[in-house]
């Protein structure tokens, strides 16, 4: 049995071994290049002031709720300053009210919404 | 060596198993729930329709018993889903390695084997969002069921049901953090009329970040917690049986390593004073670690 324990322990190892390093290494969202860089600069971007945000950890659950809705190109945490910036895919936006329903999923209380259009957004941490 | 046949794995088999069970695999009823103390609950939860796999390991120490070859390891896999931002419902598949001392001559302890599946749920009636942190205050409860995949589980085992209920409350910021808890915890009677004293568990865990966190960057938060626990006395055919039950304060360095949605804990919980009634031993030491990783259920 302590064998057993003992293999299916390294191979959870292992795996957590590659999976982790990969899934660090990709990027929080799917835009990536030129054609991206140019898409997202004529998108509508949302600058969020969450309140709540204090650990990095906790935080994943925001971007992950907010990217899921399949119209997020890229977003930005800024945890110190307490702002999430969401850069929406060309010509998909979201209503205040969903926006606010989203943070509110995550478990976080949206507090303001400042929303520009064709915008570069602003910088990450 | 026990029933579980370890004479036919090699020696160092056994321990590089402890040892990847002490780094990435890993024990039975954790309190610990996303971002909290390890030895005690906290009101985190994960997002609507956020989830949690962690894996943890914990090696007790049996006291000054006399018999060290007591200490056991246990290790468990537990899951964790957000049904709404506030309220997380989660189960729990423990595994014990070595043999769990006999409470007395009425407990028959714990050999080696699978012991019973814990389903928990909390819900965070409470959670004021500030301008950089947040308070929360949680309802908690898990029950245990009979263990039954092992054979292990003998009718004078009073480890393997049970249940527990809590409240916890915390207040988390950029740099400091508290995690109070107040949690009960009813054990059951076995086929023998052995009732191992329910206990009351009252925690304070204050933390530190050294570091303002950024979202993409590692973040490491150090914990320092106190856990009190009082047992009453265990009760046979409900008579209290005199050297059984008292209170015992521990303290439990810890610390929350973090890379965006994996965390690494780990942490010592330490017996410092003990009141126990009549002629016992006081507990040993306790080392834990436990491995978390969120994700989200549509990807």
């Amino acid at each position: 049995m302590n064998t057993r324990i003992a293999i299916i322990s390294l191979i959870a190892a292992l795996a957590l071994g590659v999976a982790a390093p990969a899934a660090l290494a990709a990027p929080a969202s799917p835009a990536g290049g030129a054609q991206a860089s140019a898409n997202v600069a004529r998108a509508t971007v949302y600058k969020l002031r969450v309140y709540g945000l204090a650990c990095p950890y906790c935080a994943y659950g925001i971007e992950k709720t907010i990217q899921t809705t399949g119209k997020v190109g890229k977003i930005q945490v800024q945890i110190a300053k307490g702002f999430v910036v969401v850069h929406m895919k060309p010509g998909k936006t979201f209503t205040h009210k969903r926006l606010k329903q989203l943070v509110a999923d995550a478990g976080f209380t949206l507090k303001g919404v400042k929303e520009e259009h064709g915008s570069g957004g602003a910088p990450g941490e | 060596m026990n029933e579980r046949g370890h004479r036919f794995a090699p020696r160092f088999l056994r321990r590089l198993g402890v040892v990847f069970a002490l780094v990435g695999a890993g024990a039975a009823a954790s309190p610990a729930l996303a971002h909290g103390p390890l030895f005690s609950p906290s009101p985190h939860a994960v997002w609507k329709g956020g989830m949690e796999v962690h894996v943890h390991a914990e090696h007790f120490n049996s006291g000054n018993l006399g018999a060290p070859n007591l200490s056991h390891n246990e290790w468990s896999v537990g899951y964790l889903y957000g049904i709404t931002a506030d309220w997380t419902v989660g189960i729990n598949l423990p595994y014990q390695d070595g043999f769990d001392t006999p409470l007395n001559q009425f407990d028959a302890g714990f050999g080696s084997g699978i012991r019973g599946v814990v389903l928990r749920t909390k819900w965070r009636f409470r959670r004021e969002d500030l301008r950089h942190g947040q308070n929360s205050t949680a309802l908690l409860a898990s029950i245990r069921l009979p263990g039954n995949g092992s054979g292990l589980d003998s009718p004078a085992d009073t480890h393997a049901r049970g249940w527990r209920l809590g409240l916890t409350d915390d207040h988390e910021g950029l740099k400091w953090y508290r995690f109070e808890s107040l949690v009960y915890q009813h054990n059951g009677t076995n086929g023998a009329g052995y009732h191992h004293g329910d206990a009351v568990y009252l925690n304070f865990v204050p933390a530190m970040r050294p570091r303002t966190p950024s979202y993409t960057q590692p973040d490491m938060v150090w914990m320092l917690g106190f856990n009190l626990e009082y047992r009453h006395h265990d009760q046979l055919h409900g008579m209290d049986l005199p050297n059984t039950g008292g209170t015992q304060l521990f303290v439990s360095p810890q610390f929350m390593y973090t890379i965006r949605n994996y965390a690494i804990k780990f942490g010592v919980q330490i017996p410092v004073y003990s009141r126990l009634n009549g002629n016992q031993s006081k507990n040993g030491y306790r080392v834990a670690m436990e491995f978390e990783w969120h994700f989200h259920a549509a990807g």
